[in-house]
Order: structure tokens, then C-alpha cells, then sequence
């Protein structure tokens, strides 16, 4: 049998590189802009305004800083383009014969392509992260820029351990809603998938796309049903919700959300196990 | 070589094996080819050798020295039975073939020995 | 003999056509097997289920004690068209790919099948010929050390020199105990190898006898298996 760990590393090595790809493509671009910046603005980058003065800096911090900035702004559309990229390589390692022939049972299978999905996203806003930090660090030479950001450190310091819970807690929602729309295209995909080949033979091309149209509607609408009633339920467990309880709230909505998540999760499992075959090659 | 698909293939195997000890390309006291390769050369299943050389190890044409593989026999008179078998399955198969063409058993010798004088010259 | 394989009572249908119907097979381990039958006969799908990757089937299949799917999956090596792979994969990084993912993956081993099968190991799976896909999954296949291999169709397509590679990899390479099925719509040209014949036909086995016995009723294995088919020839 093939370990989870062996499995999941493999598979990890697989979606990396997806991320490796929009990155590279990320930093090219941004630096294309960066260098049109040099052209068009020609003789005059060397000028930073910071809160309306006029502060001298050198070339090459000043296009690091705009490098950096390009990186931060391309950083949303890259993360987009990667999950829908990583949903695309999910569902395709989930009904390809030579992933499925590997010796390991399906719940393992299925938590590891979702499991490496998601660590390839965080290991791409590592990337991007690093990237924007290297390169608008020079930026804090200048004192101007360091005075301000002094300024807002010591603000932040007043935030309360109340305030750290609720980033922790946004965090870990992130997470679980990250998941979720990993588990979400799969049951999608799987579900369709179970129910084309139940479906009698020698349906046309059009009735099998408007079969998986009405599957993909019927399925959002559920969903949509079900996360309606996992909240109801949830508050009704947790009476005093009503009170505006920040701390509460906030965990009622991750015992939500895992809930959904482990739902969704079981359904693909049960699917993947007992109806979804390999496509045969 | 070809095999006849319609025999038991260890069967022709036992043959295309008695017919080279009998051609004098397996000598006697000589080690024969491991079952692979046997197999190999053949393109048979490594079983359906074991199964023939088993039967000559029966018989008495093969003897196996443990670790070093099957050898030829080095009992001349068994030898010398093995072949007669030989010729006398070709001789058989012969007398039938003519049967079939109307030579009978009495003018066979005067078809052979005519044939044999005509062909010299 | 102890059996190997079992498959007990086994039916499938898809998309509301039956494909098989209430197959009974009993493999016993060190042999060499073919499993015949016309295209689209449901070779390729018994061969599916019994690795695993064909699902919602009724009935059992049983590989060495084995009932579930995973545990099967590891005691046995399958032909896989290799379509996880991009076409500009290296054959070396699917090596790697079996190395990492396969326990019983030798590497050795397949270092020598590759020899023997003349493939390098730098060209990418869009640059290989019928034949030599078909050679390298060949390779890929036996370099795992199961009890049991499946090969479905090994010879479709392929020039005579790559069948006779394939054969003689079969004829080297095979353990003694492992069991090795081989699918086939043609017999002829693997008929001097095998142990035993199995015919699918009208969606089940329909026979599974020793290539001996069919031999030993003077009759060739061709003869055999075309006679399941003589009554349609007169329609």
C-alpha cells in the first residue's frame, strides 16, 4: 500500500507546478510594467510623493517599490487563476486510471488532492509574500517612509487579544472556506459524473451538457439549502448568539463551516468510492 | 521453430529435444540450455518446459544434477532406443503417406529401392 | 492449487446496458492466461473491476483474501495507458513517478526491461510509437513485483518485432508464482505461451479450460476459440 505521506507529497509536487507557472508569468509581467514605468516616466521616478512632500529616493529602490507594488495587485488575479486551475487538475486526478490505480483507499486519495490543492495556494502567496516584502524593503531606508510606518506599529500595538482572536479566527474561516470550494468542484464534478453513467446510453452530446447544467444548478441550490439550515441549526444550538457576542459568533460560524465542510467531504468520499470510475484510457 | 497447435505443446518439446540429442547436437553427458532459455528460444511458457523435461527425467533421457541443471543421458543403449523410436515414428509415418498414394506394404521396398538407384544417377 | 483470483457472481451495467453478467472465474497462481473475446466483449471492463478502478459492480472479487479495492491494487500490477502523464513527460520522470508511488516498484529491474526493450530514457511520451508505448508499459508493468498482472489488449497495433519483444519479456520476466492475464480479440500469435484460455462472450465467461486439453482434442487453440463464434458467421 502506498503511504498517505508518499501520495500526498507526490501530488504536491504536481500542483506546485501550476504555481511555479503563475508565478513566473506574475513576476514577468510585473516586471514588464515596471520596466514601461522606467521608459515613460523618463528622468523623473527618482521622486516619491509621501503625504504630499516631495521625497528623493534612488532609481532602483523606487522600481523595486513599484516592482513590488505590481506583484501585490497581480497577486489577486493569480490566486484566481490558480484555483480555477487547481479545481481543473483536481478533478483530473480523480478520474484518471493512473492516479486511481495507486494503492491507497479513496478517503486518503480524496483529502490528499484536496489537502495538496490548498497547500500549493498557500505556498504561492508564500512566494508572493516574500516577493513583495524583498523587494519594498529597500523602500524603508528613506525616513520619511519609516517615520510613517512607526506611526502605524505603535497604533496596532493597542490592538487587544480580543482583536488577535478574531484574526485567528478569519484565518482559520479562510481555511475552511478555501477547502469548501475545493470539496464543493468535486462534488459537483462527482456527482454529475455518478449520474451520466446511470443515465441511459446513446444520449446526445447536448442532453449530457444540459444534464450536467441542471446537476451543477440543482446541486448550488442544495447547497444553498443546507448552509441556511447548518446556520439555523448552529444558532439555535448556541442560545446566546442573539447577544452580539463577538467571540461566540465568530465560532459559531467555524463549527459551521467545518460541519459543512466534513458533509461535503463524507458525500465526495462516499461518490468517489462507490460510483466514480476511472475514465478508461 | 513452429509448433503444431493442435499437439500438447511439452509433447513437441519432448520431440524437438529427442530429435537434437538424436541429430547429435545435445551429446551424451552434455548439459542442455536452462529452462529459460529453452523457453525463450521455443517461445513457450517456462511451465510447459519444466512439464517435458520432467517427462524425460522420467523416462530416464535427462538427468538433473541438483543446482546445475538437466544433462543428456550418458546411457548409450537408451541412447541408441531413443533414436530407433525416432526413425521408426519417421519410417511410420512414411509407410502411411505411401499407403495413401497406393503403394502397398509388398511393392514399398521396389518403389524405395528404385527410387533410391534412380536418384543416384 | 490454491486459487489466486476469485471472482464470484459479478455483473455491471452502465449507462443501463448490462456489460457483464454473473461472471465466475477462478485464477490459480503461475500461469499464463488469456482472456479472449470480440472488442467490446468486456475484456477491458473485467479486467477494470478486478483492478479496482471500475466501480459499482454486484458480486466478489477476491485477490489473495483481498476484497477491497486498495489492498487489491497492491497485490496486483496493471497496463496503464500512462494518460496521467502530460505528453512531454520524460520517461524518466514516470519512472520516478512508479518509483516513488509503487513499494514493489524495481528500479533495477526496470533499468533491464528497458534495455531489453531499446527505449531511452530521455524521450518524451509524444515522441514514442505505438509500438513503444506499448513496450514502455509493458516495462512499467512488470518492473512491479505482484502476483498478479493484467495486460489488457499488450499487442493492439504493434509491428511484429515489438510483439516479439513483448512476448519474450513475458516469457523472461514472469516469476514463477505470479499470474499473468492477458487480454486478446487474436490468439495466434500468443497461443504456443499459454496455460489457459478464458472466453468472454455474451457478456460472461463462457469457458475456462487448459490450453492442454483443447490441444489434446487435436484441436488448435484458433480452432478453439473461433468455434464459439461459427454460428454467426452464417447470418
Amino acid at each position: 500500500m502506498t503511504s498517505f505521506n508518499t501520495l500526498f507529497n507526490r501530488m504536491f509536487q504536481e500542483k506546485s507546478r501550476a504555481v511555479y507557472l503563475i508565478y513566473l508569468i506574475q513576476a514577468f509581467s510585473s516586471l514588464c510594467f515596471s520596466l514601461w514605468m522606467i521608459f515613460s516616466m523618463r528622468g523623473e521616478p527618482n521622486v516619491m510623493m509621501i503625504n504630499g512632500h516631495r521625497e528623493v529616493t534612488n532609481h532602483l529602490i523606487a522600481y523595486l517599490l513599484i516592482f513590488g507594488v505590481m506583484m501585490f495587485i497581480t497577486s489577486f488575479f493569480a490566486n484566481f487563476v490558480y484555483w480555477i486551475i487547481s479545481s481543473v487538475k483536481n478533478e483530473k486526478i480523480n478520474r484518471s486510471q493512473t492516479w486511481r490505480l495507486i494503492p491507497i483507499n479513496d478517503t486518503e486519495f480524496l483529502l490528499s488532492n484536496f489537502g495538496t490543492a490548498f497547500i500549493s495556494y498557500l505556498w504561492l502567496i508564500i512566494l508572493e509574500g516574500i516577493t513583495v516584502a524583498v523587494t519594498c524593503l529597500p523602500v524603508l531606508t528613506v525616513n520619511e517612509v519609516r517615520k510613517n510606518l512607526s506611526g502605524f506599529f505603535e497604533e496596532s500595538h493597542r490592538l487587544a487579544v480580543q482583536d488577535w482572536w478574531s484574526l485567528l479566527g478569519a484565518l482559520v474561516l479562510v481555511i475552511l472556506l478555501g477547502y469548501a470550494w475545493y470539496a464543493i468542484v468535486s462534488l459537483i464534478n462527482l456527482s454529475s459524473r455518478s449520474i451520466m453513467d446511470f443515465l441511459p446510453n446513446g444520449s446526445s452530446k447536448f442532453i449530457m451538457f444540459i444534464v450536467r447544467v441542471v446537476i451543477i444548478i440543482a446541486i448550488i441550490w442544495l447547497l444553498s439549502k443546507a448552509t441556511t439550515v447548518v446556520f439555523g441549526a448552529i444558532s439555535n444550538f448556541i442560545p446566546f448568539l442573539a447577544d452580539g457576542n463577538n467571540d461566540l459568533q465568530m465560532s459559531g460560524t467555524l463549527v459551521a463551516f467545518l460541519l459543512f465542510d466534513v458533509v461535503v467531504t463524507l458525500i465526495d468520499i462516499l461518490l468517489l468510492n462507490k460510483f466514480v470510475e476511472a475514465k478508461q484510457n | 521453430m513452429e509448433f503444431k497447435d493442435n499437439i500438447p505443446i511439452y509433447l513437441q518439446i519432448e520431440q524437438y529435444l529427442y530429435r537434437q540429442i538424436a541429430l547429435g547436437k545435445m551429446k551424451a553427458g552434455e548439459k542442455i540450455p536452462s529452462v529459460r532459455k529453452l523457453a525463450l528460444e521455443l517461445t513457450v511458457n517456462v511451465n510447459t518446459v519444466q512439464r517435458a523435461l520432467q517427462q524425460m527425467n522420467d523416462q530416464g533421457i535427462l538427468y538433473t544434477k541438483r543446482g546445475e541443471g538437466n544433462f543428456v543421458t550418458e546411457d548409450i543403449e537408451l541412447l541408441a532406443k531413443t533414436k530407433q523410436t525416432l526413425i521408426d515414428n519417421q519410417l511410420d509415418e512414411f509407410v502411411q503417406n505411401m499407403a495413401k498414394l497406393g503403394v502397398e506394404r509388398d511393392s514399398l521396398v521396389t518403389v524405395l529401392e528404385k527410387y533410391l538407384k534412380e536418384s543416384e544417377e | 492449487m490454491s486459487d489466486l483470483l476469485q471472482v464470484k457472481d459479478l455483473s455491471y451495467k452502465k449507462n443501463q446496458k448490462m456489460i457483464l453478467k454473473d461472471v465466475n472465474l477462478n485464477l490459480s497462481s503461475g500461469k499464463i492466461v488469456a482472456l479472449l473475446g470480440e472488442n467490446g466483449a468486456g475484456k477491458t471492463t473485467l479486467m477494470r473491476i478486478i483492478a479496482g478502478v471500475a466501480k459499482n459492480y454486484r458480486g466478489e472479487v477476491n485477490l489473495e483474501g483481498s476484497t477491497k479495492e486498495a489492498e487489491r491494487k497492491a497485490k496486483l500490477s496493471f497496463t496503464d495507458g500512462l494518460t496521467g502523464f502530460s505528453d512531454s513527460t520524460k520517461i524518466k520522470d514516470v519512472v520516478k513517478f512508479y518509483a516513488i508511488i509503487f513499494q514493489d516498484f524495481d528500479e533495477n529491474e526496470f533499468t533491464e526491461l528497458r534495455k531489453f526493450m531499446k527505449l531511452d530514457p530521455e524521450m518524451k511520451l509524444s515522441q514514442l510509437s505505438r509500438g513503444m508505448r506499448e513496450k514502455l508499459i509493458i516495462a512499467l508493468t512488470f518492473a512491479r513485483k505482484a502476483d498478479l498482472y493484467l495486460l489488457d489488449e499488450p499487442f493492439g497495433g504493434i509491428d511484429a518485432m515489438a510483439r516479439k519483444k513483448i512476448i519474450n519479456s513475458i516469457i523472461l520476466w514472469k516469476e514463477e508464482k505470479a499470474t499473468i492475464l492477458i487480454s486478446d480479440h487474436f490468439v495466434n500469435e500468443i497461443s504456443s505461451l499459454l496455460d489457459e484460455v478464458v472466453v468472454v462472450k455474451d457478456h460472461t465467461v463462457l469457458e475456462h479450460k487448459s490450453a492442454d486439453d483443447i490441444r489434446q482434442n487435436h484441436k488448435s487453440i484458433e480452432e478453439y476459440y473461433e468455434s464459439f463464434y461459427a454460428d454467426e458467421d452464417d447470418e
